[in-house]
């Protein structure tokens, strides 16, 4: 009977393990994440490109605070090497990183990169995804650090 | 056995409530990651306002549009062959966001220009691929609604 529990149990946390974007939190408000993923971008050689304030934009319109901001951050470098070895991914580009109001503490989440590669399956493809994911990856531990 | 029973009883619960979901995700009809639409003898410009025009009429806000390498480069060196248009319809999002703040993964919209030998290249990541992979139900009917959004945009930028 616990044998079969535990492969149950088991079984599900395999299916639930299929989607999981990179994140990290950390107590801070809104202004402060948004400087430190961008000195933390910074030190991974990404620019922030643009705050898409999506918290202010719907308050201003009379609706809920969802508690959401989203950065993105590019790499000229990344574009080019993108451009040259696998265009499609241009649609992917720049990398969005959104910040999510919990309580006292902001997450930080990446976009899904592990979807990406089922939308691109192709090696090349994976190749310039897995550096972007290990990029993100230094970014968020630098953010969630000190 | 006693001891056990509960164990099992909490098993079987967290499997069904698994797995029922993911039973009904499997009864949808599969969903291309991408949606994509070729422009063909267009200049990147041209593309670019019939986009911003066709998002207009279909009730979404134009929010921006720049370089794949804006902000990256100066001005004056950007890409003139990618472009991105992001667009958005407040309401919708709004409310997608408090079903499920994972929303966010396909907000704002966005198309992505791509300029080729054959004309323009109009590329999105379908919503609704992204939903069925999220695994809301709720949220996927937005998406699905969201992406005949997206198609009758990029199919009226072909007119």
């Amino acid at each position: 009977m616990k044998r079969l529990a535990c492969a149950m149990v088991m079984l599900a946390g395999v299916t639930l393990a299929h989607a999981a974007p990179q994140s990290a939190s950390r107590t801070a408000d809104m202004r402060d994440a948004v400087d430190r993923i961008t000195n933390a971008a910074e030190n991974s050689d990404y620019q922030l490109v643009k705050v898409q304030a999506i918290d202010t934009a719907l308050v201003k319109r009379g609706y809920e605070d969802p508690g959401v901001r989203i950065l993105f951050l590019g790499k000229a470098s990344a574009m080019e090497q993108a451009e040259k070895e696998y265009p499609p991914l241009l649609s992917m580009l720049p990398i969005k990183l959104v910040l999510v109001v919990r309580g006292a503490e902001i997450v930080v989440i990446s976009d899904d990169l592990d979807a990406w590669k089922e939308m691109f399956p192709e090696p090349a493809a994976h190749r310039l995804i897995e550096m972007w994911r290990l990029d993100i990856e230094q970014m968020l531990k630098d953010f969630a650090a000190h | 056995m006693n001891k056990t029973r509960p164990h099992l009883l909490w098993a079987i619960c967290l499997w069904i409530g698994l797995f029922i979901p993911l039973a009904a995700q499997a009864q949808e009809p599969e969903e291309p990651p991408m949606l994509n639409v070729l422009l063909k003898g267009s200049s990147i410009e041209q593309a670019t306002e019939a986009v911003i025009r066709a998002i207009n009429s279909h009730n979404y806000s134009f929010v921006r549009q720049q370089s794949i390498d804006s902000h990256l480069v100066p001005q004056a060196w950007e890409a003139k062959s990618v472009r991105i248009v992001y667009f958005c319809n407040f309401d919708t999002m709004s409310k997608a966001l408090a079903l499920d703040t994972r929303a966010s993964e396909f907000i704002p919209c966005r198309i992505t220009l791509i300029e080729t030998r054959d004309g323009v290249e109009l590329m999105a990541v379908n919503p609704a691929w992204v939903s069925l992979r999220l695994g809301n139900y709720r949220l996927h009917e937005y998406c699905l609604k969201l992406k005949v959004d997206y198609q009758a945009i990029m199919d009226e930028a072909t007119l």
